[in-house]
Order: structure tokens, then sequence, then C-alpha cells
């Protein structure tokens, strides 16, 4: 994926970056998709979890957990008696939705935007399915098909959350990261 | 006799049934549940060896108490002889878990309710460094109440399905049974397709059995002894009604009426096999000569 990395770059330099050492929309950025890692890592736990249940009210514990993350405390299936803080708690894809329109819409290479946009949506696309699965596992009854829901919400959180080494073009927070991180810290490094 | 048989043999067999599901599904429930859950504590003590790894113990402790929200009894996280977590339900005292890290134990144990409850013990999945250690216990005192479920469902569900084959070879026999008392034995009268047995009470009519009250087959027995014959009154009454004084020819009148009502329900027009003879009385002639044909 040289072409998202070559992208951002042409992009990073025409909005400023070169000049500016702290890039703040980029910074932004990266931090925002650190902080959504955690979060999905923590809900990728849930999920295995709630695949693994040993009871169907463990399950739904378990299936609501990964809503609350993935909703935040505004979502309209929060449910405060399985989250863990009572503070507000904004959720994995509203923060995603929130970066993508952080992109900035002028300057730069207009291609390079809309890919980073296209992946940004394409990671989003991926925690909504990851939601509608979740919320099914959530109000199953009976274990073993709720056991199935989970293994999907699983399968489009694993690929939301992505691995370094793999194409972006499809989204991945992770390997966003790996490609984004460096530019943050290259240019953020006192110079020579 | 028959009945009574076929309903001991389906009550035995029915208690056999339950008695097989009771116990087959008792311990495959038990058996799922310790898989499921053996699979779950151990996707804990994974993710509990990766935070004690990267040193993030505020995970640990919220994971751990998260747990107790469902099943969990409590959950423990040893390391390097360190309890790193110990979240537990109010009222709950884990036992000492095994001193043998190295090998993981499930065992379902007694809660001092006497509800049970399973006591998981795992090493953490650590490479290199201490060792450590997950306990958890899963509350297990569902168990009883499915297969106490199981169980009423099995005896409704047997019960339901012996009740349907009694009533079923009830229908059956009461069915079969004319057939089979007319089959064997030799009719006591044969006027045509009339047959009256004396021993077994019984009346058919083209094979076709006519239920009849005592008195009502006692006046057609007595019509029958000889068919053609016209007997009066004062005859039916005296055959009929022997040690009645009240009995008059209104009674005579009403039964013959029954009579012919339960002969015409068997076959219609078979009301005309009991003719009236006005004057004199009543006589019975051969559904031939009413007009009767087997069909």
């Amino acid at each position: 994926m040289k072409r998202l990395m070559v992208a951002v770059l042409a992009l990073a330099a025409v909005s400023g970056v070169a000049v500016h050492p702290q890039p703040d929309w980029l910074v932004g950025l990266v931090a925002e998709l650190e902080a959504i890692e955690g979060d999905l890592e923590e809900a990728l736990y849930y999920c295995a979890l709630a695949v693994l249940a040993p009871t169907a009210e463990d399950q739904r514990l378990f299936a609501q957990r990964v809503v609350n993350i993935l909703e935040g405390s505004e979502g309209p299936h929060f449910d405060p008696r399985v989250a863990t803080t009572e503070e507000e708690v904004p959720g994995a894809i509203v923060r995603l939705r929130a970066l993508i329109v952080a992109v900035p819409e002028e300057g730069g290479n207009p291609e390079a935007r809309a890919e980073l946009k296209f992946a940004l949506k394409n990671t989003t696309a991926f925690l909504a399915l990851a939601l509608e699965a979740a919320l099914r596992g959530a109000r199953s009854r009976k274990l073993l098909p709720g056991a199935l829901h989970m293994r999907q919400a699983y399968a489009f959180l694993f690929t939301a959350l992505g691995a370094e080494g793999s194409p972006a073009y499809l989204g991945g927070v992770r390997s966003l990261l790996r490609r984004l991180a460096p530019l943050v810290e290259s240019h953020s490094s006192p110079g020579p | 006799m028959v009945l009574a048989v076929a309903a001991l043999v389906l009550a035995v067999g029915t208690g056999l049934a339950v008695w097989l599901i009771a116990a087959r599904s008792g311990g495959q429930e038990l058996a799922e549940f310790e898989e499921r859950s053996l699979a779950y504590a151990s996707a804990f003590a994974d993710a509990a060896a990766a935070w004690i790894a990267a040193g993030n113990r505020e995970m640990l402790t919220a994971a751990a108490n998260f747990m107790l929200l469902g099943s969990a009894l409590f959950v423990q996280v040893s390391w390097d002889g360190e309890l790193l977590a110990d979240e537990r339900l109010p009222g709950v005292s884990p036992p000492e878990a095994p001193s043998d890290t190295d090998r993981e134990t499930v065992r379902l144990l007694d809660l001092p309710s006497g509800d049970k409850y399973l006591d998981i013990v795992l090493p953490l999945p650590l490479k290199e460094g201490p060792r450590g250690l997950v306990h958890i216990g899963l509350d297990a005192s569902w168990l009883g109440a499915a297969v106490r479920g199981r169980i009423l469902l099995a005896v409704g569900v047997g019960v339901g399905i012996d009740l349907l084959i009694l009533v079923a070879l009830l229908l059956v026999l009461r069915r079969l049974r004319p057939a089979k008392a007319g089959e064997g034995t030799q009719p006591s009268v044969e006027l045509g397709g009339l047959r009256i047995y004396d021993d077994g009470k019984l009346v058919t009519l083209y094979g076709e059995p006519v239920r009849l009250s005592p008195k009502q087959f006692t006046l057609l027995r007595l019509l029958a002894s000889s068919p053609g014959k016209v007997f009066s009154d004062r005859e039916i009454l005296h055959a009929v009604w022997p040690d009645s004084r009240f009995a008059n020819s209104k009674d005579v009148k009403q039964y013959v009426y029954l009579l012919r009502q339960r002969l015409g329900r068997v076959r219609p027009g078979a009301e005309g096999m009991i003719v009236t003879v006005p004057g004199f009385g009543y006589k019975l002639i051969s559904p031939d000569e009413a007009g009767l044909t087997e069909r």
C-alpha cells in the first residue's frame, strides 16, 4: 500500500506539514487511531469471551459490552449496567466518523484525501457490521445462535482492527497507523 | 386386561425413557458446560498473560471484575507469588488453588448453600519469566434446574404420548370388539343379517353392532325367539318386566320405539323390522322382508 503512504505524504506536504513541525490534523488523527486501536482490542477480547461464554447470560453480557464500546454512551443501544465507567464515553464508530470529517477538505492532493477517507470509511463500515452482529448476539436467547452472531462480530472487528502488514485500501486501524505514525514521528522529531 | 397390560408396558417405557433422558442430558449438559467454561477461562488466561506482560494491571482487574456480572463467582490471577487480581462476589470464599501451576484442573464443587460451581485453575500461558495461574469459579447451580426442567418436559411428553396411545388403543378395541365377539361364537338367533348372541348380550345387523340396553335386548330377544309371531303387550310385559307391577302398555310402546330407533341408527330402514299389528301386538320380521339388503 505504497500508494496510500505516498498520498498521505503528499497530503501532509501540501497542507503545510513540511513547513510546520506539528501537523495538527495528522497528529490528532494518529492519536485518535491509537485510542481507537485500544478500544477495538478491548472489544475483540470481549467478543472472544462472548463466543466462548459458558452461559447465554454471560454471552449477552459480553455482547452488550462490545455494543457499548462501539456505540459509546451516546448510542441508542448503550447499556450503562455493563459500562466500566460512569463517564460519557465516545464510541469507536463515532470517533472514526469524526476522523473522516477531520481530514482537511482543502489543500493537498485531492486523490490522497479521497484515499485516506476511503480507508477510514471502510473501517467504519466494518465496525458498523460488527455492531449489527454484536446487537444480534446481545439479543439472542440461546447460546449457540448467539455464538454464531458473535463470531461474525469478531470477524468484522478483526478486519476493522487490521494487521500491521496488511494493505490499507480497505481500511484497518493498525495498517493505517503503521503508515501514518512514522510520518508524525519524523515531523515532530527535532532536526539535525 | 389388555388395556391394563398395555398401560403397564407404556408406563414402564415412559419411566425408562425419562431416566435415559435425565441421565444423558444431565451428563451432556455438564460436559458441554465444562468444555465451554474451560475455553472461556483459557481466553481470559491468554488476555491476562498479555496484560501482565504489558504491565497493564488496571485492565486485568477491570476484566476480572466485569466477569462477576456474569456467572463468575470469583476470579483470581496470581503471578510470581503475588495475587494480581482477586475479584469475588460478596460472601464467596474461593478454595485454595492447587499448588501445581503447570496443570489445568476443572472440578465441580459444592457451595456452602448446597449449589454447585465449577472450579477452574489454569496456568498463565507465559513463555518465560515467573509462573502464574488463573483461578475462576463459575456458578453451575442452573445445571440442576436445567436437568429438572428436561425431566419434567420428558415426563409431560411421555405421559401425553402414553395417553394418546391408550385412547387410540381403546378406540380400536371398541371397534374390534363386536366383530371379534361375533367371529368366534355361534349366534343364538340368526335372522338374515340380524344376529343375536345371548352369551355376549350382543346384537349385530349385517356385522355392525347394535347398542342396546338390557331391557331393549330382552325385548328384541323375545321377538326374535319366534320371528313372524305376534307378541301381545301382556306377553312382552311378562317377559321384559317380570317383577314390575307398574309397567304397562305405554312402556312396551316406548321400548318398541327405542328399539326401532337403535336398529335404524345402524341401518336406515331397519325400524321396519319390528311391525305393529294393530289390536294384537308386535312381531319381528327378517331384514330381507323389511326391504334391507347387505351392502
